[in-house]
């Protein structure tokens, strides 16, 4: 059995798919957040996927590293995936890979001294997946406004990250987006999104035969697997969805998503594109089976009151004032 | 007018009263959210109501404060003033440090503490009902945290808060809230069964509780010591919600953001005269407040 951990705000990913369309799929897999199988009081011998840190504040970061390590230790035999000290935050990625060289724009947290930021920008959040916050912005005045706009409706300021806007446009001014899925030791190509916006998305992006073409080169396309990989080792992430575009031959990557949906509903996509994700549907159940270990040996003891004291470090670690992302493993 | 300016989703707190009961109302009073604070450009002549500032992060209410600023430098009326309004924990904590309040509340940063147990944990910025069950030790309250924060609970915001008795000898707990508009307290109802956290109204309240309830509505028996917590706050505007524990008040909290009025199908027949006459006194209240400002 697979165990897919995820959290509250982003349960549902693996559910949703087993309930519209693979009904078998819920044999292996069952998808649970992190305070529920603490409550359990037991973790069986299996395979585990630490799904979610996206949406993770440090604390619970920190308290999901202390459910990897009781598990690891409990036993030894399970498989675990995505290793809460390895994974990066998504600044620490988008950082990283500027510094790298192999991204062409940098990201900033509002905490960080702007004047050598390339514009235009957008904000978006370091944590979740809602996308951009913002169209360009020119200035930083813009940006200014823009960051009390969000944080007046609710958003942490130490969540905010402003990203310079790399333009991946083709010569007729349309985008391309990529999404391909790591799964432990697969990648597989997920979809291609195109575009004449700038912000590529599933609802704006164009759906004519010729992009369900393109798209279906793309999913039997090994052309980017290997850079993809490297892309995923270097984010420490053995399972989610890569999205990205290419500047040239150059992969430009805009996050990684470690608690990807997987299909949309049937209804919301044309015959075109169904086809494309019932063949990414077949590979990915292909290779989740691939992950699935049978169970062998004793569950592994889980209790609330053990995390108390890993609780109340991580509390103090997050109120002296450490930056989000050091506060993990 | 008076703009009444609050977060995104609790814009519409104030929407029964002035749809159901009090239709003129809806000449008087323009809602605003706070994240269109960042458009205002020329301010409108108004009563400035800073409503919900409670809900607001700590670098929220820094941004509300210097449009608080151009707001006093253009001499319009504030009510519930962001510069000086307390938040849930500063109030809980100043009532306690200044002896009006037998129980003390304490933001996780300030553990690892000796605290008064049984606790219970809620959230600071959020006024839904109390987050845990009452805790009796500091095992339980390890417990209890560990779940809350792996399920996501935002640790700037729990507060841990000392469980304070106020049951009578029949064992039941009265809760009084009570609006303040302005320099006006108006009582607005009176809960009572037997939790510990009794907070919601009941759908068929008895005769006895109607009668209560009426009494202290005419009454209004402990307007002045409530008038002296809301300045305290700093807030002219709001619900407190309160209890009294050897002829004192005990502070629960005060909703700078309360409903003032559920729809009018919720309120059994009897029930509905009181509903209608507290309706016309917030009206009033209101309608005093921004006497001045135009």
């Amino acid at each position: 059995m697979i165990y897919y951990l995820a959290t509250e705000k982003g349960r549902g990913a693996i559910h949703r798919h087993y309930e519209r369309y693979a009904h078998s799929f819920s044999r292996i897999v069952q998808e649970l957040t992190y305070d529920e199988i603490l409550r359990r009081g037991k973790a069986p011998a299996g395979t585990y996927i630490f799904a979610d840190y996206g949406a993770m504040n440090p604390v619970q970061w920190k308290l999901a590293g202390q459910l990897w390590e009781v598990i690891r230790q409990g036993s030894p035999e399970s498989l675990l995936i995505n290793h809460p000290a390895r994974v990066l935050t998504r600044k620490q990625l988008l950082k990283g890979l500027f510094e790298q060289g192999l991204n062409r724009f940098n990201v900033y947290g509002l905490d960080e001294p702007l004047a050598g930021v390339r514009f235009p920008v957008f904000v978006r959040t370091g944590v979740g997946h809602s996308g951009a916050l913002s169209g360009l912005l020119n200035s930083l005045e813009e940006v200014r406004t823009h960051a009390d706009r969000l944080i007046l409706a609710g958003i942490d300021p130490k969540n905010l990250l402003i990203v310079e806007f790399e333009d991946t446009s083709d010569g007729q001014g349309r985008y391309r987006k990529y999404g391909a899925f790591r799964i432990g030791g697969s990648i597989l190509p997920r979809h291609l999104f195109v575009s004449r916006h700038w912000e590529v998305r599933l609802g704006v992006a164009e759906d004519s035969e010729s992009v369900h073409e393109e798209e279906r080169r793309y999913l039997d396309s090994e052309e980017h697997l290997g850079k993809i990989m490297s892309l995923f080792e270097f984010a420490g992430i053995e399972y989610g969805r890569l999205d990205y575009s290419l500047f040239g031959d150059s992969i430009q990557t805009w996050e990684i998503n470690d608690n990807p949906n997987l299909l949309p509903e049937r209804n919301s996509v044309s015959p075109g594109a169904w086809r494309n994700c019932i063949e990414f549907g077949e590979r990915y159940e292909r290779a989740m089976r691939g992950l699935d270990r049978p169970a062998s040996g004793p569950a592994t003891a889980l209790a609330a009151e053990g995390f108390g004291e890993v609780a109340w470090a991580a509390l103090h670690e997050y109120f002296s004032g450490r930056p989000i992302g050091e506060a993990r493993g | 007018m008076i703009l009444y300016i609050a977060t995104p989703n609790n814009l519409n707190t104030i929407g029964h009263l002035v749809e159901e009961w009090v239709p003129d109302l809806a000449g008087l009073i323009r809602t605003l959210r706070y994240d269109q604070l960042v458009e205002v450009e020329s301010l409108p002549d108004a009563t400035y109501l800073f409503a919900d500032l409670a809900r607001l992060s700590d670098p929220a209410r820094e941004i509300v404060k210097s449009f608080a600023d151009r707001v006093a430098l253009a001499g319009h009326r504030i009510v519930n003033e962001p510069r000086v309004a307390k938040g849930r924990y500063e109030l809980l904590r100043g009532l306690f440090e200044s002896g009006r309040n037998p129980f003390n509340a304490y933001r996780l940063s300030e553990f690892p503490r000796e605290v008064r147990f049984p606790v219970f944990v809620r959230l600071g910025r959020d006024h839904s009902t109390s987050e845990s069950p009452l805790l009796e030790n500091r095992a339980d309250l390890d417990e209890y945290l560990v779940l809350a924060l792996l399920h996501g609970l935002d640790p700037d915001d729990l507060l841990v808060i000392e469980f304070e008795d106020v049951a009578d000898e029949r064992r039941e707990v009265s809760k009084f809230g009570a609006f303040r508009v302005g320099g006006q307290v108006l009582p607005r109802h009176l809960l009572r069964g037997s939790h510990w956290a009794q907070r919601v109204a009941l759908r068929s309240p008895s005769f006895r509780l109607i009668e209560d309830e009426r009494a202290y509505c005419e009454s209004n028996p402990h307007q002045q010591e409530i008038l002296d917590i809301f300045n305290f706050a700093g807030l002219e505007y709001g619900r407190i919600d309160y209890s009294i524990k050897g002829g004192k008040v005990v502070t629960w909290e005060i909703n700078d953001n309360p409903m003032p009025m559920s729809a009018r199908s919720v309120y059994t027949p009897e029930h509905l005269p009181h509903q209608e006459r507290f309706a016309e006194a917030l009206a009033a209240a209101l309608r005093s407040l921004d006497e001045g400002s135009a």
